[in-house]
Parts: structure tokens; C-alpha cells; sequence
């Protein structure tokens, strides 16, 4: 007899489904994406790194948690990942998908250079909004989904910091 | 030839006018060299290695480098109350700044840079050209300085486009723009100068053409006071974001033996045109029929030095104090024998899944690679505070092999063994970069990456859905991952908090844990 419990979990923008089957042997067959492999995660005991063992292929990931996200390290590509109860609004999908008002937030702390947009202007996604310096870097941030701007929360010149409210598309 | 005699001045205590893995790159070579050494740092940079490294450290400002690195007086006031005889001012900051150079001259230091009239001249870079040209180095079809948009709609036509605005004052490849038609020139030209005049202080700007396909190689000259000047041969730097270079080579695979003694001295002709001291880089773009046109000298020891170190055994910042010292170089072009091949990756705490957008944060776990032909130059630690103040630059991993596909393994290797949480890195970008066909088998150019960004975005799903099972997997037994920081309230229990609290200590308990 086999238990099969589904996780939602949240990676960068998106929310996936994971259901997990354990094996008489301790291994786990998952699914993900309609993807069933065969799954064994191993601690090394540092508190920091595992061995996930995905198809017969072993290798080291390097977890650390935070009060609302786990940090992966998984073949030098680092993600921020949450379990979450529900999938998001859209299910599947990420914000794209999402209706209803969305504030943006500035992804790191910066100087405001440029506002590419005013109030009540409609922006299609991928859009530039906001030049955002940091680093000695100009970073465009652009429009995730398509709408108009209710709000404008930022002008040229101003210090930020990271999640500091940009604007507010409808 | 230098009017005066060279006159000798040893070094006995140096002052490293910065910060991060350069500054450690230069503290290491004094150590080596039985020089006291000096660090400053500014408030951002309390914990940074270069300062637990150096025999002192003093704090020169806040955590802006417009207050601290950039800071003359507060540099100089550094320098005075150490008892510094010498200053190296490593890459960026004031290390190609005239001002500055004239200042420690002034206040009896020794730079280890350039004379200031060198720096000058070839910091302007319209006045390099023309001096370049003087001595008969091809130049890139282009402009002096430009204000007028007429005269710059009048070189458009003649070229053709597209055509680049950069900054007269400008370097590093900051201050570029591209014009792909008249239309947008006049636009450019005003957005460009206004760029240029906040960067580099100086409005000015000037045109050239844009060649496309074009491979950048640059020379590595090295010169002393006594007439000495030794090209290090070529490094190839064609891949580049945003004018950003992120892999250098060498050698170029583009470069046969005949056009390397060419590019070489066209480089030692620019050298003695500048009347050059110390360690230098001649900037190429070269074409597809193996032409050659002179870029820029940057006037400094650059990032990616060690990829020349690794090919030709020598110590180039050893080198660069030698020289400021009044010493001769001791050795001659006939004593460069570059072996193999090398490569550097720069690591940068950028997102590559997120527009390259720079990632902050505290590091939790710096692993770095190591073992046979890698060398890691790196101020990374744990605990390390990733701060918005200064360039991205987290470390970088140079590697050499036999030839290119073993210097290629090698890096593919060394870069698998790279561990670092607690901000996002462009790893999974080189990693892709590594594994692809055009680059291993050379086929790059200044626009490689143009052409690979969308395909780099599709293959990133594969470590996204192993990120979310193990996830999945950790809650489903429990395993409790260590949390951010010892007392913070966590739901992973009492135990696994010590754990981690533990193994914090121990990390942290020597520096050299990194």
C-alpha cells in the first residue's frame, strides 16, 4: 500500500507541484511536471549540504532556511524556494497569470535613475517601468503582465531598499 | 625615453587604495616581497579579508566610494599616518586618475601606476587616438571629440552604421552606447554625454564605428624606467554582456605566432608613444581577416592579470613594484615563454535567471574550488555582507591546462566544485557558456552572447524542478536545514539550531576557511 502526498512549492515566480510516493526501500518516487523519478536525499550532517540521489544520479545540494524561505543550491544555480498550502492565484502558472492589482518591488536596494511610465499609462509585459541603479549598474525593471499603472510610489533620485513598493499595475 | 635618470626607491611599506579581491591580490604579492602593508576600508568593508590581511588597516570613510575609496584626502591622511612610502591603487577607483597619482607624487609617494602625463594622455582616450595614430597603430574609423550632432551625422554617413558613442573620459566599458541609425544619434549623443559627465566627470564624447564580427584581444605590455618594454602576449576577452567582459583567454585562438609579434609591437610602440611605466593593457578589436585596430590602453593592472600570470609564470603586481621602485624589469621579450593555455571566469552576484539583476545578501557557505591548475583570487568568507556600494565581483576562477579543452574541463570542473549560499551567482551562466559548441570550439566574438541568452533561458528548468523536489523531499521527512542566523527564531527546533550555531563558529574561527 502506498501513501501519495502532494506538495506545492514555490520556486522564484513559480508554484509546483510535487507528489511524493514512499518506496518500500526508503527511496521516494516523485513526480513533477508528470516526471516520476526515483529519489533518495541523504544529510551530511553539517546542517548544510545533502545528497540527492535523482534517477541514479548522485549529487551534493547545500540547503539553508530562513524564516520564510529555504535557500537550494543545486548545480551552482541557487534558488529561493517556500512550501506553500495552496498554488498561487493562477495555479501553475506565475504572476502572469494573476489578476487583480500587483505592487512591484524594488528587487534589490538602489537609486531611482529614470521612471519610464505615469500614472494611468497601460504597459504590456516585459516593459520597462523603472531604472533602478545598484552596483554601478543601470537595471531596468519591466512590466511582469500587461496593465495600467494606478500608482506611482517612486521618483528619479530616490534611495530604495530592497522591497520598498515601485508602483502598482490594475 | 624618460628625461630624468631613473632614480631608485625601495619600497618598504605600501598602502593598497582598495578594496575586495584586488586589494588581497597586491597585499599578497608585498608579503611575498617582505613589504609592510597598509589596508583602508570603508565602513561597509569593517570585515573584509584585505583588512584582517594587512599588517594595518584604517577606515577612510563611509560605505559610498565617493566618501572612502574615492576619497584623496582621506586616502593621503591613510598613507600619512601609517608611515606609507608607496601606494598601488589596484583596478577601478582612482587607479586610472591622474589627480591622484600627481597627489601621491606631491606628498612624496611612490604610485605603482603610470607616470600622471601617461595616465592623462591615455585616459582621454580621443587624445590616445590621435597620438596613436601619430605612431602609426591602426585606429577603429573614427572622431575626436564631438559635440556637434552635424559633424557626428556627417562621420554616420561616412562609416556607416552602427556606430558607438562612448565617453572621451570614459574606460571599463562604461559610457557606450550603439546607434544603429542617424535618427537616434543626436538623442544618443546628449544621453551619452550626459552619462559620461556623471561617471567620469567629463562630458566629452566621440565616435567610432562599430565592427561586427570583431574578437577583442588586448596585449599585456610591462615597462620599466630604464627603456625596457616586454609584451606579455595576447589575452582574448570577446565574451562580454553589456560591454562587461565575463570569460578571458589566452592565447586567442584567433592569433597565429605572426600577427601575436605584430599586435605585440604595435603595443610596445603605443607604450613608448605614452612614455609608459609599469604594467599596461593595449585593447584591440580584431576582424575577421586578422586586422587589427588599437582601442584603448587602460592605464592600471587589470581583472583578468592572472590569466596572463598562469600563461607566462610571472608575477606581473611583483613586476609592478619592481618597476615603481626604480628597478629594472629583468627580463626581455626573448624571456617570455607563454605555456598552455588559461582561462578566467569572473564571478559576479548577479541573477542569471532574473536580467543579470545584481544579488545582495549574507553569505552562508563560501566553498571554493581548488586542486590541480586552478587558482581562485576571491574575497569571499562566511558571513560575508554582499552590499549595493561596489561592483558585483565576487571572485575569480582561473584555470590552466595543457590546451584549451583541458583549460575548458578544468573550469567546467573547478566551477562544479564552486559553493556559495546566500546570494545568487552567474555560475549557472558560465557553466552554460563552458558547455557550448561555439565556445569550445572557439567560434566566439563581442556578440556571442547576443545570440545565446534566449536558449540559456530555456535550459534552466532542469535544476528548478530538482531545487523543488528536494524541497518537497526535505518537508515530506523532516530534515531540518540549518537557519539564517544562531537565536533567530526558527520552526526547525532547538537541535538543528545549535547545529548550525556550531558549525557557524567553526567556520568562522580562521579566516582562511573560506
Amino acid at each position: 500500500m502506498s501513501l501519495e502526498i502532494t506538495y506545492h512549492i514555490q520556486v522564484a515566480d513559480d508554484t509546483l507541484e510535487v507528489t511524493i510516493t514512499p518506496e518500500a526501500d526508503d527511496s521516494l518516487l516523485v513526480t513533477i511536471n508528470g516526471t516520476t523519478r526515483r529519489i533518495t536525499l541523504i544529510p551530511a550532517g553539517d546542517g548544510l549540504t545533502y545528497f540527492l540521489t535523482a534517477d541514479g544520479i548522485r549529487r551534493p545540494v547545500y540547503a539553508a532556511a530562513d524564516a520564510q524561505s529555504l535557500e537550494l543550491l543545486v548545480a551552482g544555480d541557487l534558488f529561493s524556494t517556500a512550501r506553500v498550502a495552496e498554488p498561487g492565484p493562477g495555479g501553475q502558472g506565475s504572476v502572469s497569470a494573476g489578476s487583480g492589482p500587483l505592487t512591484l518591488k524594488a528587487p534589490m536596494p538602489g537609486v531611482v535613475k529614470d521612471v519610464l511610465v505615469a500614472q494611468g499609462d497601460h504597459v504590456e509585459q516585459g516593459a520597462p517601468l523603472v531604472v533602478l541603479e545598484a552596483m554601478k549598474m543601470n537595471n531596468q525593471i519591466r512590466s511582469p503582465r500587461a496593465g495600467s499603472v494606478v500608482t506611482l510610489a517612486v521618483t528619479p533620485g530616490q534611495r530604495l531598499n530592497r522591497g520598498d513598493a515601485l508602483l502598482t499595475l490594475s | 625615453m624618460p628625461a630624468d635618470p631613473p632614480v631608485t626607491r625601495p619600497i618598504k611599506k605600501l598602502l593598497v587604495a582598495n578594496r575586495g579581491e584586488i586589494a588581497l591580490r597586491v597585499l599578497r604579492a608585498c608579503r611575498e616581497e617582505g613589504i609592510a602593508t597598509v589596508a583602508v576600508y570603508s565602513e561597509a568593508d569593517r570585515d573584509a579579508l584585505h583588512v584582517r590581511y594587512a599588517d594595518e588597516a584604517y577606515l577612510i570613510g563611509p560605505a559610498p566610494s565617493s566618501e572612502s575609496y574615492l576619497s584623496i584626502p582621506n586616502l593621503l591622511d591613510a598613507a600619512r599616518t601609517s608611515g606609507a612610502d608607496a601606494v598601488h591603487p589596484g583596478y577601478g577607483f582612482l587607479s586610472e586618475n591622474a589627480g591622484f597619482a600627481q597627489a601621491c607624487a606631491n606628498a612624496g609617494l611612490v604610485f605603482v601606476g603610470p607616470p600622471p602625463a601617461a595616465i592623462s594622455l591615455l585616459g582621454d582616450k580621443a587624445m590616445a587616438r590621435r597620438a596613436m595614430k601619430q605612431a602609426g597603430i591602426p585606429l577603429v574609423p573614427g572622431t575626436d571629440r564631438v559635440t556637434d550632432p552635424e559633424a557626428a551625422l556627417a562621420f554616420g554617413a561616412e562609416a556607416g552604421y552602427p556606430v558607438l558613442v562612448k565617453a572621451a573620459g570614459g574606460g571599463g566599458g562604461r559610457g557606450i552606447r550603439v546607434v544603429a541609425t542617424p535618427d537616434e544619434l543626436a538623442g544618443a549623443l546628449q544621453q551619452a554625454s550626459q552619462e559620461a559627465l556623471q561617471a567620469f566627470g567629463d562630458a566629452g564624447v566621440y565616435l567610432e564605428k562599430y565592427l561586427l564580427p570583431v574578437r577583442h584581444v588586448e596585449i599585456q605590455i610591462m615597462a620599466d624606467s630604464h627603456g625596457t618594454v616586454v609584451g606579455l602576449g595576447e589575452r582574448e576577452c570577446s565574451i562580454q554582456r553589456r560591454h562587461q567582459k565575463i570569460i578571458e583567454e589566452a592565447p586567442s585562438v584567433a592569433v597565429s605566432p605572426e600577427l601575436r609579434g605584430r599586435m605585440i609591437a604595435a603595443a610596445v610602440a603605443a607604450a613608448r608613444a605614452a612614455d609608459y611605466r609599469g604594467a599596461g593593457t593595449v585593447e584591440f578589436l580584431l576582424d575577421r581577416d586578422s586586422r587589427f585596430y588599437f582601442l584603448e590602453v587602460n592605464t592600471r593592472l587589470q581583472v583578468e592579470h592572472p590569466v596572463t600570470e598562469l600563461l607566462t609564470g610571472r608575477d606581473l603586481v611583483r613586476d609592478q613594484l619592481r618597476v615603481a621602485a626604480g628597478q629594472p624589469l629583468g627580463y626581455t621579450q626573448d624571456d617570455v615563454s607563454p605555456r598552455g593555455w588559461a582561462l578566467e571566469c569572473r564571478i559576479t552576484a548577479e541573477d542569471p535567471h532574473n536580467s543579470f539583476l545584481p544579488s545582495l545578501g549574507r553569505v552562508r557557505l563560501a566553498q571554493l574550488p581548488s586542486g590541480p591548475g586552478v587558482r581562485v583570487d576571491s574575497s569571499l568568507y562566511d558571513g560575508l555582507e554582499v552590499s549595493p556600494y561596489y561592483d558585483s565581483l565576487l571572485a575569480k576562477v582561473i584555470v590552466w591546462g595543457e590546451d584549451r579543452a583541458q583549460a575548458i574541463a578544468r573550469m567546467r570542473r573547478a566551477l562544479d566544485e564552486f559553493v556559495l549560499l546566500g546570494v545568487k551567482t552567474n555560475i549557472p551562466f558560465h557553466r552554460y557558456l563552458l558547455d557550448h559548441q561555439d565556445f569550445q570550439a572557439g567560434a566566439i566574438s563581442t556578440s556571442f552572447l547576443e545570440g545565446v541568452m534566449e536558449d540559456f533561458g530555456k535550459a534552466a528548468t532542469a535544476n528548478r524542478d530538482l531545487a523543488a523536489i528536494t524541497a518537497a523531499v526535505l518537508a515530506h521527512s523532516g530534515l531540518s536545514p540549518a537557519s539564517a542566523a544562531p537565536g533567530q527564531a526558527s520552526a526547525d527546533g532547538p537541535a538543528a539550531r545549535s547545529a548550525w550555531a556550531t558549525a557557524y563558529r567553526m567556520r568562522n574561527s580562521g579566516y582562511w576557511k573560506v
